[in-house]
């Protein structure tokens, strides 16, 4: 995703909030041509090799594609058995180079000795993360190619909108310059209680899919909009207002908490009123209004948040006299996990005799497989259908759909019967989360193999049948050979609540890029990885890592 | 991972493998492992840096090429100017020719790289607004004074790490309803040093005095938010009323009559009085809402200054409005922004220095305005009402504007 959403037209529309000191910053400097200029190569030997034909650099370039592919798809494994320096086939840990010219793959040393020999100019270059950058030799230093770069940024896949290059050329010189500065990094006004809602939306404004969605014109604002008190209008206007405007200071969102109270109120909610809330509810609340006020009220709605947000959730019940199998699935837009149970379930089932070292700490992995463990229900809870019977049965949640955003919510206000008391375990959560041992795909691949026509993709509809990447593929393989990178998710926003049971402040550590803020009512400040991986979690947000992907396998509705 | 499954076949074929071995099978893995993740950070940062120069270098020589070959190409205005076309603009024509930089070749509209522009080019420039980007904070964590402080630079500043400021160097806000006097007085002065140190623009605003007295330059740079008393108002989009934020939520649950013991109807009656002032157009329901008898226990859970306007008894109040409601709004009004508020707010508002105030008005009136185009006639009272507020008590209102 790019970093910054730098030229857009939308904020023109927005004239009265535009701030006058824009114009002012019109540099001394002449007003470019047009969009944003850079070098037409990555060093004067690609331009070179480009002047030399236009054949060999066109076999350069799909050579590099799949090399990106190979990347891609393979196993790490054979990514990092490379020929020495002795041209015998070793695996090594350390980064290892592909070369573009030859279909070979060389250790680092063995790199050099190779470039001088044969001549070949350019290598790609593959480490563990396989970021696939191009080495070239006579620069002696990585060089960044536009051309190149767009193919391993979009993964070795084709772009599909490539025809609008010509017209992008001509959107900036048509649009007002949004200051340098409006990249929506401001804090919220507390207007009394409202932490809550300070966290929660800003754990949207950085959202990378929210805000294309918004900065798009996702919404239709103003008299287009014919819903009344309407969240996402008042959403999109913090949206505006972020990223067009040069301010520095905090932002009190008014609208979006009277227009909030006023559909709370309607439907009845404990939301509405001066009072601290729980953030994952107002979270819930504000993501279901959200969704109302962009799609159909149908069942199959397939507005941008309802396929942004909500996954599917399978359970399912096994009888254990007649082995009767009940299936149930159903929308979900967060894991509510739970601390307490799972940890007295380890003492009491000793199943996990190796985290009986650490007890008082948890990792988020644990938590999400006793999530999707088998669990017993008590003959009271369950009556079988098919032998109508009540009896002993085994219950397992998996996750059918996967959403692109993930919310992962902490339980961490337990009510039971005696007491209400807030669970401080602390809970160690990942930056990259891997989803696939949770997923039904993981844990009965053979309801895949039997209805291949079934929602497999994790998004929507299965269209993967016939792509590459597509899950038949992938189950033709051994299970452990799956690449880890299929289903991962990148932290992109933690919720934490401060405090008691019943007052605290929350507070929200946001990343953009790959650098994490803290977001504390009003007041924004830079904060570390370390900082954010040790902070007492309520909410989590996971992003998928690789978008791409699922628009690729997704090309029916794309929203942009 | 590679890594993971070397220790697992180390695992399973343990029984032939001493605790030496081991030793040495381990340690090139974790050097390999950490090899690995600092390659990588490098490699970001690596990535990063260099497609930023690149980009530079090009703006650059495009600026040049641009520079040189305005004379011919008028069309290529300053965007800024008010000779901005009605029409669209197409994209103008890159200007012909060649132009050298050091880093970069600018040949008829493409820009090609002289070697690495790492070593080649000096500074990153930003790609939006062409100025350079400072390379430090200016202040805290890791700053450094900039070479040429009087440069204009681009407004996207490394992100400054400093306690008790934010990223862009501003002073948290601070609660200023806590303070006492003296402190308040303090602030004042401060703030009001600093502005007759930094003479014209306006917008540099208040950056803190400590550590940037000294360097009128740096402070010259500073990203210019609000000061640390700075706590905005906000102008209730239900009743139009003008608050604090701070105290927007308790206002609204009143305004909105949310939440229990009986809000809504002791706000409907509260605000019946104003129907004169705020044409009609956020009662909605409340208007027809019934009133039933206000006993006075009511009011009494009501903490807010409203004993002035509030009604004593609905008849008595229904015979005033009718006799001169005229009367009554400006009352009322006055007494919302002048006398009574302003025993409470005078403080907080005095604490503010003269820039922030006059700002703070400038913007408050223009957010009037542009919230009151909407409604009928209010923001006419409204200024009205200011009016009278300017003669009728020179005092409070100097002090509070």
């Amino acid at each position: 995703m790019a970093d910054v959403a730098t030229a857009t037209p939308k904020s023109l529309t927005s004239a009265p909030l535009a701030s006058p000191k824009l114009v002012r910053n019109k540099s001394t400097l002449p007003a470019s041509t047009g969009g944003c200029i850079n070098a037409s190569f990555g060093c004067n030997h690609i331009e070179e090799f480009h002047k030399a034909g236009e054949n060999s650099f066109k076999t350069l370039r799909e050579r590099y594609e799949e090399i990106i592919q190979v990347i891609r798809d393979k196993h790490p494994i054979v990514l990092q058995t490379c020929l020495n320096t002795k041209n015998v086939a070793i695996t090594v840990l350390r980064p290892t180079f592909l070369c573009v010219q030859c279909p070979f793959i060389y250790s680092e040393e063995a790199r050099k000795s190779h470039l001088d020999v044969k001549k070949h100019s350019f290598c790609c270059k593959v480490v563990n993360s396989r970021n696939g950058t191009l080495y070239c030799s006579n620069c002696e230093d990585y060089v960044y190619d536009p051309l190149f770069e767009t193919i391993r940024l979009d993964n070795g896949r084709k772009r599909k909108f490539d025809e609008f290059s010509e017209d992008s050329r001509s959107v900036p010189p048509n649009s007002t310059h949004v200051p340098c500065r409006a990249i929506g990094l401001r804090g919220l006004y507390n207007m009394g209680n409202t932490c809550f809602m300070s966290a929660v939306i800003q754990s949207l404004l950085h959202n990378p899919l929210v805000k294309s969605f918004f900065l798009t014109d996702g919404h239709k604002t103003g008299e287009l909009c014919e819903h009344d008190n309407c969240l996402s209008c008042s959403l999109d206007e913090i949206f505006t207002e972020f990223f067009s405007l040069e301010k520095t200071e905090g932002y009190g969102a008014v609208t979006l908490l009277m227009n909030s109270w006023k559909t709370a109120e309607a439907q009845n909610s404990e939301l509405a009123g001066y009072k601290q809330q729980d953030a994952h509810e107002y979270m819930q609340f504000l993501i279901n209004a959200l969704h109302v006020t962009n799609g159909s009220l149908t069942s199959d709605c397939h507005c941008f948040f309802h396929e942004t947000f909500y996954g599917c959730l399978r359970s399912d019940v096994i009888c254990d006299k007649c082995n009767n199998k009940t299936t149930t699935d159903d929308p979900f837009l967060d894991l509510s996990l739970d601390l307490r149970t799972s940890q007295l379930k380890k003492k009491l089932n000793g199943e996990n005799s190796k985290g009986a070292a650490n007890e008082s700490s948890m990792r988020l992995e644990e938590c999400l497989k006793y999530y999707t463990s088998k669990e017993k229900l008590a003959a009271v809870d369950y009556t079988c259908k098919k032998c109508a019977t009540q009896g002993v049965s085994t219950k397992q949640f998996t996750l059918l759909q996967l959403p692109p955003v993930l919310s992962i919510h902490l339980k961490r206000f337990s009510h039971l019967k005696d007491k209400s008391s807030k669970v401080t375990t602390p809970v160690k959560f990942p930056l990259v989360l891997d989803m696939m041992p949770y997923t039904t795909l993981y844990h009965s691949p053979e309801t895949f193999t039997e209805t291949s026509s079934s929602t497999t993709n994790g998004k929507t509809n299965g269209t993967t049948s016939d792509s590459s990447t597509g899950y038949s593929a992938l189950l033709s393989q051994p299970r452990e050979h799956w690449s880890p990178k299929l289903l991962s998710y990148d932290l992109a926003t933690v919720i934490v609540h401060k405090g008691e049971m019943n007052s605290g402040h929350y507070v929200n550590y946001s990343r953009e890029g790959k650098q994490w803020f803290l977001f504390d009512d009003s007041k924004v400040v830079l904060a570390t990885e370390a900082e954010v991986l040790r902070a007492e979690a309520y909410i989590l947000t996971y992003v998928v890592s690789d978008v791409g992907k699922w628009v690729a396998e997704d090309e029916g509705d794309g929203d942009d | 991972m590679p890594a993971d499954e070397k220790k697992k076949s180390a695992e399973t074929t343990k029984p032939t493998i001493t605790d030496e071995d081991l030793f040495h099978i381990a340690i090139p893995i974790f050097d390999d492992a950490l090899f690995n993740v600092i390659q990588e950070i490098v490699s970001d940062v690596h990535i990063s840096e260099k497609k930023l120069r690149m980009q530079s270098a090009a703006i650059q020589a495009e600026a040049v090429a641009l520079t040189s070959a305005q004379p011919s190409t008028p069309s290529s205005a300053n965007p800024s100017s008010a000779t901005k076309p009605t029409a669209p603009p197409i994209a103008t024509a890159p200007p012909a020719g060649q132009f050298n930089t050091t880093a970069a070749t600018y040949d008829n509209g493409k820009v090609t790289l002289k070697g690495n522009p790492l070593k080649l080019q000096r500074e990153n420039l930003c790609p939006c607004c062409k100025l350079p980007r400072l390379m430090f904070p200016i202040v805290g964590t890791g700053s450094r004074v900039p070479e040429e402080v009087n440069r204009e630079y681009c407004k996207l500043h490394p992100f400054i790490k400093k306690p008790g400021h934010d990223i862009y160097g501003n002073p948290f806000p601070v609660d200023t309803g806590k303070t006492t006097k003296k402190e308040r007085e303090a602030l004042r002065k401060i703030e009001r040093q600093e502005k007759d140190n930094t003479p014209g623009s306006a917008d540099t605003g208040t950056a803190d005095a400590e550590s940037t007295a000294g360097d009128p330059g740096v402070k010259k740079l500073m990203a210019g938010g609000k000061g640390a008393t700075y706590v905005p108002w906000q102008t209730c989009p239900s009743c139009k009323r003008s608050l604090l934020i701070t105290k927007f939520a308790q206002h609204l649950e009143k305004c909105l009559g949310i939440g229990g013991r009986m809000s809504r109807t002791t706000a409907a009656a509260r605000l019946s009085g104003l129907n004169g002032s705020v044409a009609g157009s956020t009662q909605g329901s409340r208007v027809g809402t019934p009133t039933p008898s206000q006993a006075n226990g009511k009011r009494d859970a009501e903490p807010d200054s409203d004993k002035e306007d509030g009604p004593p008894k609905k008849k008595a109040r229904k015979e005033k409005k009718e006799k001169k409601e005229k009367d009554k709004v400006t009352i009322k009004l006055f007494n919302k922004n002048g006398k009574a508020d302003a025993s409470k707010r005078l403080p907080k508002s005095s604490a503010l220095n003269d820039k922030d105030k006059s700002r703070t008005d400038r913007e408050s009136s223009q957010k009037r305005d542009r919230d009151g185009s909407g409604i009928d006639d209010a923001p006419a009272k409204k200024l009205k009402v200011k009016k009278d507020a300017n003669s009728a008590l020179p005092s409070i209102t100097a002090s509070a504007q």
